[in-house]
């Protein structure tokens, strides 16, 4: 049943980060994962529809993970849907770019089951039921 | 099982959760990206912005499927690619094709095999 579900936006150029994620968020049948490949599919889909959470990934062709955050940053309608990012680079540069942009947490791939659900659990919940 | 030198087949099993089928799903997305083609493309064109996303997407993808030498092998050319190191990148490129050729054969096994 999908009223009632926390939209949780997936955004990454490669298919198979796409399906290691949604596959680890159906764990928990109160997630619905919206899986998209690039910066201007999740505009596009955030243009009519919302998510209460958006797992990003850093490095994609086109928009990268910090011009996307930016437009997102920059739109009354997105500017506070907490961000995690989604990488497989622990560099100190992207972290400081990440708080900067109020980034909630960075996650690193190949991230495991337990700590993905967890952040998000952790973040879900902070945001309070419906969102905010 | 010893024909497998790159792909760690119990690895990927682990990654994608124990679950038989979605590891099979996930080495067809795997497969369906061809790496090799946008790699090999991008190199030709000389067009290493690309190629470095293309390798960075390689590394973890790689890791997911349980290809770990192949992610090393594809992190060491990003990373040369990103600190402009280029002629390091045109040395390994064809080592880094050669895993990937070698890990798509073992990936192609690995099908059949979980397929039976």
């Amino acid at each position: 049943m999908a009223v009632g579900k926390r939209n949780i936006l997936v955004v990454d150029d490669s298919a198979v980060n796409l399906k290691m994620a949604g596959k680890v968020l159906a764990a928990n049948e109160d997630y619905k994962a919206v899986l998209v490949p690039s910066g201007k599919v999740a505009l596009k889909y955030l243009s009519t529809n919302s998510a209460e959470l958006i797992l990003l990934d850093v490095m994609m062709p086109e928009m990268d993970g910090f011009e996307l955050l930016e437009r997102l940053r920059a739109d009354e309608a997105t500017k506070d849907i907490p961000v995690v990012f989604l990488t497989a680079d622990d560099e100190g540069e992207i972290r400081q770019r990440a708080d900067e942009l109020g980034v909630k947490d960075i996650i690193l791939k190949p991230f495991r089951k337990e700590s993905l659900l967890t952040m998000v659990e952790n973040i879900l919940h902070k945001s309070g039921p419906e969102g905010d | 099982m010893e024909k497998f030198i790159l792909l760690d087949f119990n690895k990927g099993m682990e990654k994608c959760l124990g679950d038989k089928d979605f590891y099979l799903e996930i080495l067809a997305a795997f497969v369906e990206e061809d790496y090799l083609k946008s790699i090999e493309d991008f190199y030709q064109a000389e067009d290493w912005a690309q190629y470095r996303l293309k390798t960075h997407s390689l590394k973890s993808a790689s890791l997911y499927v349980g290809a770990d030498g192949l992610s090393e092998v594809a992190h060491e050319v990003e990373l040369a690619v990103k600190n402009g190191d280029v002629a390091y990148a045109q040395a390994h490129h064809g080592f880094l094709v050669e895993c990937l050729v070698e890990t798509l054969e073992e990936i192609k096994m690995a099908v059949e095999l979980l397929r039976k």
